[in-house]
């Protein structure tokens, strides 16, 4: 299964993906992690690999165009030589997920399942929904779950906001509210995953 | 629409880089008090230019015994630290840093956090372990 965990500048997705990775982990379930950097220096690929998981860092552009490539072959390496149930790609906060399913697809590398879970900033939604709307709304689009992130940080009244603001934007998805820096909500988005991997 | 870069799209800039420090038995409290200063400084100068922060500004730092982690997407907000070192004095290490911002060239976020790195040097030795020298064309650059 490949899950896919974009989002945001900033939205927490490496935090998330730590913990999803430790409890599935914990569930028996053999974790890769692509992540992906837009300048020639990550921070996110050693912050993943100093928590314990396995991953390969893609730098120096972004995976959903100029690095499409070395995406495809570093799923295929990943799945003929580790084989694991579930392989994470954290793009960067620029990137589409629907190019990047795009890719997964023509990547044939037989993923029986290819989940997309969009992590949106709480917090910051409407800012940046205000400063890059465009953008912004192609990320939701592309998501099956939106994962809104930072609950810690709004009153009830802001993120009744944010989630009608991205239930307009993509009807059809499974919305969730977590807080990954406090770990709420976060064991439900794991059963998800080890549930979809297992099918 | 351009698809074909992302980037451009959303107008983000972005520029990271990676230095080895060495300190003078530091204590941690403090190593960790000053690579936020850093980080705030660098967050905050690019509000300065763009008026506020979309994006973010984040570091890695690798020591003796043990990692610290910091994100910031919002001067006012403050930091995000994971803090993993185990060890109560620094002597050196390694510290990854990276911005991600939308509004402002890369040109520019590299010039900020490369004037930044001259304040972190009056805190510590430092030098610059991983910097390709690109071929920018800075005048004019949009």
């Amino acid at each position: 299964m490949v899950c896919l965990i974009s989002g945001f500048l900033g939205s927490g997705k490496t935090t998330l993906l730590v913990k999803l990775g430790k409890r599935l982990g914990e569930k028996k379930k053999r974790v890769a992690v692509v992540v992906n950097e837009l300048g020639e220096v990550g921070v996110d690929g050693a912050v993943i690999d100093a928590y314990g998981l396995r991953s390969v860092e893609l730098t120096e552009g972004c995976i959903c165009c100029s690095l499409s490539g070395s995406l495809m072959y570093t799923l295929q390496t990943i799945a003929k030589e580790y084989n694991p149930d579930v392989i994470f790609i954290e793009p960067t906060g620029v990137a589409l997920p629907n190019k990047i399913n795009d890719i997964v697809r023509r990547s044939m590398i037989h993923a029986e399942k290819n989940y997309g879970m969009v992590i949106v900033d709480a917090f910051r939604a409407k800012k940046i929904y205000k400063e890059c709307e465009l953008f912004f709304r192609r990320q939701i689009e592309g998501g099956d779950m939106i994962v809104i992130n930072k609950i810690e940080m709004v009153d009830e009244a802001t993120l009744q906001e944010v989630r009608e603001l991205v239930a307009s934007l993509n009807p059809k998805a499974t919305i969730m509210e977590i807080s990954a820096k406090e770990e709420r909500g976060v064991d439900g988005i794991a059963d998800t995953i080890a549930r979809e991997a297992t099918l | 629409m351009n698809d074909d870069d992302s980037k451009s799209l959303a107008e983000a800039g972005t520029f990271g880089v990676e230095i080895a420090f060495r300190a003078e038995k530091m204590r941690k409290d403090k190593f960790v008090e000053e690579l936020g200063l850093f980080l705030m400084s660098i967050a905050k100068d690019v509000e300065s230019q763009k008026g506020g922060l979309v994006g973010h500004v984040k570091a890695f730092a690798r020591v003796d015994d043990g990692f610290v982690r910091l994100n910031i997407v919002d001067s006012e907000l403050g930091l995000d630290i994971g803090d993993e070192i185990r060890s109560k004095r620094i002597t050196g290490g390694t510290i990854k840093v990276m911005a991600a911002v939308v509004g402002v060239d890369d040109h520019h976020v590299e010039e900020i956090i490369e004037n930044r790195i001259e304040d972190l040097r009056k805190v510590m030795h430092i030098e610059i372990a991983e910097h390709e020298d690109h071929d920018h064309c800075h005048e004019g650059m949009e």
